[in-house]
């Protein structure tokens, strides 16, 4: 069952198409992984889902039912822009957006105490959040999203603004929810983020799809490469589109970086070596990465940062 | 509903803990406080006043003393012994020369020590011609001047009056005659007079509205910039509809606005009740309009219109605002749009509460709580109170639903030039066109 279905939507602002004809469906579950360069309609497709924004025309559904805040005690959102009450106590931000997501006000306490201590807030329970450094205050912001357990986390740049300790912590709370049956999504332009989390993603660019699918398939969309250390030229062999040596040789052996026709497959060519007695002495495959994939389908538009 | 209550709950802890709405709050108290304080303390004469009659027959004290005690300022006039080197019996001259260069000194009299503020020289015998003569300090108290005086003259008059060979009681019958004098407002001043005191309480609740919409509208104003400025909206809004959270704001901050006009009336009231006297009276009396049972709910239900369509006003200019700067340079107009024409309301409701202004803004939504609590004193027909609220409530529920889109449309709009300022930069750029 698709938890999130966008079927031929499309959002305009006045004369400018933010999204054009979006459709996928992200099944329940696992990670999902919302890609683009800036401004490729990340955003505008998350609140979207979140009846935020209304699409111009075309179909979504959250959970099997049209957008609307009725869904909002089964999502957790983190939006991009990072923002709290600043006069709120840390405790008390956390526990109100549990109230305003459906919980009584002793389980939104609850939650929030739980949520602190699996944060390390706990410091800064009482604290208002005016005191807290910017780090810890997109951890409060964090738990707002998940202080109701929600069925659907919805995250729009979460790593964005967050030193390495805190990102490595915010990959461990993704796998966690995702491990207790929730369904994640996320947007980035960090393939490396993706690449580490995603089950599947979608790649956008211009308010486009351009790839959906799972990352496995994503990073075979380019052909891998391949480096091997053989006695002879591999050019002649099935399946090879190129062959060039890397250094000159070492006791008649040399390093080629070769190139396979589309559609080789690099275990046929390895076959192949040992069918025919072609000798070699090292044999690595490395795929494309996500990072890789992304420069090849958006090119010259993206402005994503490595 | 529930969502509605939150985001009040919220607004209304958020305002209450910060330092301003306390100042506000007590800001009234504490002016009723002092002022009561500074009308017991001016009022309370500092030391009092002493004074000192030559009576050698005792025809003009008696009379005095008791006209000071009728008039309930025995504590405040005594009268002291005459000093004993005075020379009472040299003559008024030599007498007056000698009180004079004592009076506003400091004497002694029963229970302290007070300024002289009045000496009176009585002759031994009112038939040879002799007056009574009264030497009085700057500062004298104006009641003591003219209880002695009176008694004086009152004195003279009945020794003329027995010197004429009137009987004694006929002389004091003569004496005591004079017109009784009876105030006597005409008709049309008693009405209007009647039509002030009810209309005091309404136009009261004007002002109070007036005050309470603005202080809470603009705490209202920089709570929404706050969250726009703050970025966590987005987050909000995934929870709350755009409306809910308009409404939410306006019941959470309209409380705050009932809270303080709660206490201000309560401590008003408090007042009035400690301090007694006319001011209670007054207040009494103006308060009788709501012995009449619809009294008391439209005066509320009016009140709260009025409210409603004001902060509505601010709670849209915030939406659509980046700072409070920019909030401020279309305040302005927008206040003055509001303020001016109730302020020519008022003038004209205490002149004439049926004049044609007051009747048209009667039926002008966003005038018409104002028009509708100034007129409530003097009757309003039921039929016209009956269709202008009908037409209040609407054009509330109207402004509620514009403001729905206002909010919808500018709470996302963060970071990206303000619809004002866009306004603003299409209104300039027509200028320049023309």
């Amino acid at each position: 069952m698709a938890v999130l279905t966008f079927e031929a939507v499309v959002k305009r602002f006045g004369d400018f198409t933010a999204i054009d004809q979006l459709s996928f469906g992200v099944p329940e579950g696992g990670v999902f992984g919302f890609l683009g360069a800036n401004g490729a309609g990340k955003t505008t497709s998350l609140r979207m889902a979140l009846d935020i924004l209304r699409p111009t025309s075309g179909r979504i559904e959250v959970l099997g039912r049209a957008p609307g805040r009725d869904q909002a005690p089964s999502i957790g959102f983190l939006p991009e822009e990072r923002g709290l009450y600043r006069q709120m106590t840390v405790t008390g931000v956390i526990a109100y957006f549990g109230r305003l997501k459906g919980l009584s006000a002793a389980a939104a306490r609850r939650a929030a105490e739980a949520l602190i201590e699996r944060l390390d807030l706990g410091a800064w329970a009482r604290r208002p959040v005016a005191g807290l450094s910017k780090g810890m205050s997109q951890k409060v912001q964090l738990a707002t999203a998940l202080v109701n357990t929600p069925r659907l986390l919805l995250l729009d740049e979460p790593f964005s603004g967050l030193d390495p300790v805190n990102q490595a912590l915010l990959e461990d709370i993704i796998r966690e929810a995702a491990r207790d049956g929730a369904t994640v999504v996320f947007s980035t332009h960090v393939m490396q983020h993706a690449e580490r989390l995603c089950d599947r993603l979608i790649l956008l660019s211009g308010g486009r799809s351009v790839f959906h699918g799972t990352v496995s398939e994503a990073r075979s969309l380019l052909p891998p490469r391949l480096r091997l250390t053989a006695r002879e030229a591999p050019g002649r062999l099935a399946g090879v589109a190129h062959a060039a040596p890397m250094s000159a040789a070492v006791d008649g052996w040399t390093d080629y970086e070769v190139a396979l026709r589309p559609g080789a497959d690099p275990g046929d060519l390895l076959e192949t070596c040992t069918a025919n007695g072609f000798l070699l002495r090292e044999f690595q495959v490395e795929r494309a990465s996500l990072h890789e994939v992304f420069l090849h389908l958006v090119g010259g538009q993206s402005e994503a940062s490595a | 509903m529930r969502r509605v209550w939150l985001v009040a709950a919220r607004d209304f802890r958020q305002i209450v803990a910060t330092r301003g709405f306390w100042m506000l709050l007590l800001v009234v108290p504490v002016v009723i406080a002092g002022s009561l304080a500074a009308t017991q303390f001016l009022g309370r004469p500092a030391r009092g006043a002493a004074f000192v009659v030559v009576d050698p027959i005792n025809t003009v004290a008696p009379t005095i003393d008791r006209r000071i005690a009728e008039a309930g300022r025995a504590a405040d006039f005594v009268r002291a012994p005459t000093p004993a080197d005075a020379p009472v019996d040299a003559g008024p001259e030599a007498f007056g020369a000698y009180i004079q260069g004592r009076l506003g000194i400091s004497v002694g009299a029963p229970g302290n020590v007070r300024p002289l503020a009045l000496a009176l020289w009585v002759p031994k015998d009112f038939s040879y011609g002799e007056r009574a003569r009264v030497w009085v300090a700057p500062t004298a108290d104006p009641d003591l001047v003219r209880i002695v005086r009176s008694s004086a003259g009152r004195a003279e008059r009945l020794a003329a009056l027995r010197g004429a060979g009137l009987a004694e009681t006929a002389a004091e019958r003569i004496e005591s005659l004079g017109p009784q004098v009876i105030a006597a407002p005409t008709v049309a001043e008693r009405r209007r007079g009647d039509l002030v005191l009810r209309s005091i309480l309404p136009l009261a609740l004007v002002y109070l509205l007036l005050v309470a919409a603005m202080t809470t509208g603009s705490m209202m104003l920089q709570g929404v910039i706050e969250e726009r400025s703050n970025k966590l909206l987005e987050a909000v809004l995934a929870c709350v509809r755009p409306e809910e959270l308009m409404q939410g704001k306006l019941l959470g901050l309209g409380a705050v606005g009932l809270t303080i006009l709660a206490v201000w009336v309560g401590c008003a009231a408090a007042a009035v009740h400690a301090a007694q006297g006319p001011a209670a009276g007054l207040v009494a009396a103006a308060l009788q309009p709501l012995g009449q049972p619809w009294m008391a709910p439209a005066l509320l239900f009016y009140f709260v219109s009025g409210y409603l369509i004001v902060s509505t006003v601010f709670l849209a200019i915030g939406s659509m605002s980046d700072t409070v700067q920019d909030a401020q340079a279309y305040l302005v107009p927008a206040l003055m749009a509001i303020m001016a024409p109730v302020v020519v309301m008022m003038d004209a409701v205490i002149v004439d509460p049926d004049s044609p202004i007051v009747r048209a803004m009667t039926w002008i939504p966003p005038y018409a709580p104002f028009a509708m609590l100034a007129r409530l004193g003097s009757g309003v027909p039921p039929l016209e109170a009956a269709g202008s609220g009908i037409l209040m409530v609407g054009f509330i529920w109207l402004e509620l639903f514009l403001l729905g889109r206002v909010f919808r449309a500018s709470l996302l709009g963060a970071g990206q030039p303000s619809p004002l300022r866009a306004l603003r930069r299409l209104m300039g750029r027509k200028r320049e066109a023309t």
